[in-house]
């Protein structure tokens, strides 16, 4: 038993470290390709080739965009996912204790990064589209206001949707997803892991793609977006604090229609 | 998204009675050094979300430490097999307090999920009997004290507590006990218990 309990503890500690070096490694990265955009100082082939070029782009524009997103999207959105990811490592914990097996928490978070980088990808062909359609700074921030103002529109109507409440209330209450969607195995733990990652992006998807807002290596905002995204799950006061960002975010967007530039 | 729930409860942990945990709203320690109890929940009748969960039942198994108030515990669910998908995902959504009312007071006290089992719940209100048979994990029957001495039949009854199910309990003892469900095993027959009626709406 002492044996079991300590490899549990282990576990634990794993999926902690795990969720933690994982989300810093990807910060380390984003930091990385960002200091090259900013100083044109090309910290590695790879990272100039997310930079904007001259159009068509090439297969390995693509891959290095996509690598780019994917890696935003894991230092995003890991952080706000913690809390359920030890949360299911615990439960992992007491079946390891109690049956001598358990779907290991890794699968879970593989299940829920990849339904990320499933995002992550078709972000990275928005990306592409606009940069087809010279809409998109050296920053990758979009250059036309209405398009713009359009995208914090969208962000901001979505904050009142009964969609944005239902999968909030969601990413909200991990032992309510554990209660509703629980699955048995290794099987088990990679659907839920694909299915909590579900309701995360549809939480977040609007709130990410304002990135093309703000500027897409923009690493103030990255954070920002990143913390908001943390506060939103982390602190329970019903739909409220959702729709008030959403009435900010449509007032913005108004604001931007009106200023002289437009 | 409102909803309404009306049904009955009965709860047995391995407390003497009366258990000092329910008794003082959960801030004296229990008898032993961990709590280990069965609460149980049948849904007379009600809707979450418009979805009719009406006839159903729902039992949380909790080991917990002696300060139940500490938190920490650790949780297993029982979740009706007469529920449809729908009806058993809303039903998760209250009981793990998601959607607000007294569960989400409970829920911050839960630090390990021991799973969800579907299994057909059988859970029986026989005037002060009142039991439930989880399929081959749980067997569990209580019965309300009634004073030898009363002239109404009426059992006792602890009042103005803090519990999720009610602020009136009755003082009840089991009749019949076994449990062996997410790698925990006990017997608690002639420990406490308690049953009352259970009105909630979020």
């Amino acid at each position: 038993m002492g044996r079991i309990t300590a490899l549990a503890r282990d576990i634990y500690l794993v999926s902690l470290a795990g969720t933690g070096g994982l989300t810093a490694l990807a910060w380390f990265d984003l930091w990385r390709r960002a200091g090259a955009m900013t100083h044109g100082t090309g910290a590695g082939m790879s990272m100039a080739m997310a930079m904007p070029r001259p159009m068509p782009w090439n297969f390995p524009d693509l891959l290095a965009a996509g690598a780019m997103w994917s890696v935003m999207m894991i230092a995003m959105m890991l952080p706000s996912a913690t809390p359920m990811l030890l949360f299911f490592s615990g439960v992992q914990r007491s079946r390891a204790a109690a049956h001598g097996l358990g779907g290991p928490a890794a699968l879970f978070v593989a299940g829920f990064l990849a339904i990320w980088l499933v995002w992550s990808w078709l972000a990275a062909g928005f990306q592409w589209a606009m940069q087809a359609s010279f809409v998109l700074s050296p920053q990758l921030a979009v250059t036309r206001l209405p398009l713009a103002a359009a995208l914090l529109a969208v962000a901001g109507v979505y904050q009142f949707t009964p969609l944005k409440h239902a999968c909030l209330s969601r990413c909200q209450s991990p032992l309510g997803f554990l209660f509703t969607q629980w699955r048995d195995g290794a099987w088990g733990a990679a659907q839920m892991g694909v299915r909590f990652g579900g309701y995360c992006i549809g939480c977040c998807w609007a709130l990410m793609a304002l990135l093309f807002v703000v500027g897409v290596m923009n690493l103030l905002w990255v954070a920002l977006l990143a913390i908001f995204v943390l506060l939103e799950k982390a602190v329970r006061r019903g739909p409220w604090p959702s729709r008030a960002t959403g009435a900010l975010l449509i007032a913005w967007a108004v604001y931007l229609l009106r200023s002289p530039a437009a | 998204m409102a909803w309404q729930l009306k049904g009955t409860y009965f709860e047995n942990c391995n407390c003497d009675v009366v258990c000092p945990c329910s008794a003082s709203s959960l801030t004296l320690p229990a008898d032993k050094d961990r709590c280990r109890v069965l609460l149980a929940f049948h849904v007379d009748s009600g809707k979450i979300d418009g979805v009719d969960v009406g006839n159903l039942s729902v039992a949380v198994l909790a080991d917990t430490p002696a300060m139940m108030h500490d938190g920490n515990w650790r949780v297993g669910v029982f979740m009706d097999a007469a529920a449809s998908k729908p009806q058993a995902e809303k039903l998760g959504a209250v009981f793990s307090g998601q959607m607000g009312g007294p569960m989400a007071g409970l829920a911050p006290l839960i630090g390990e999920m021991l799973g969800v089992e579907t299994a057909p719940i059988q859970y029986k209100n026989d005037g002060h009997r009142h039991s439930v048979k989880i399929g081959t994990a749980v067997d569990i029957e209580i019965e309300d004290l009634v004073p030898p001495q009363s002239k109404t039949g009426e059992a006792s009854k602890i009042t103005g507590i803090f519990h999720p199910a009610n602020s009136t309990l009755t003082v009840a003892r089991a009749t019949k006990s076994r449990v062996k469900a997410f790698g925990l095993e006990f017997m608690n027959a002639g420990k406490n218990g308690h049953s009352a009626p259970f009105s909630w709406v979020g």
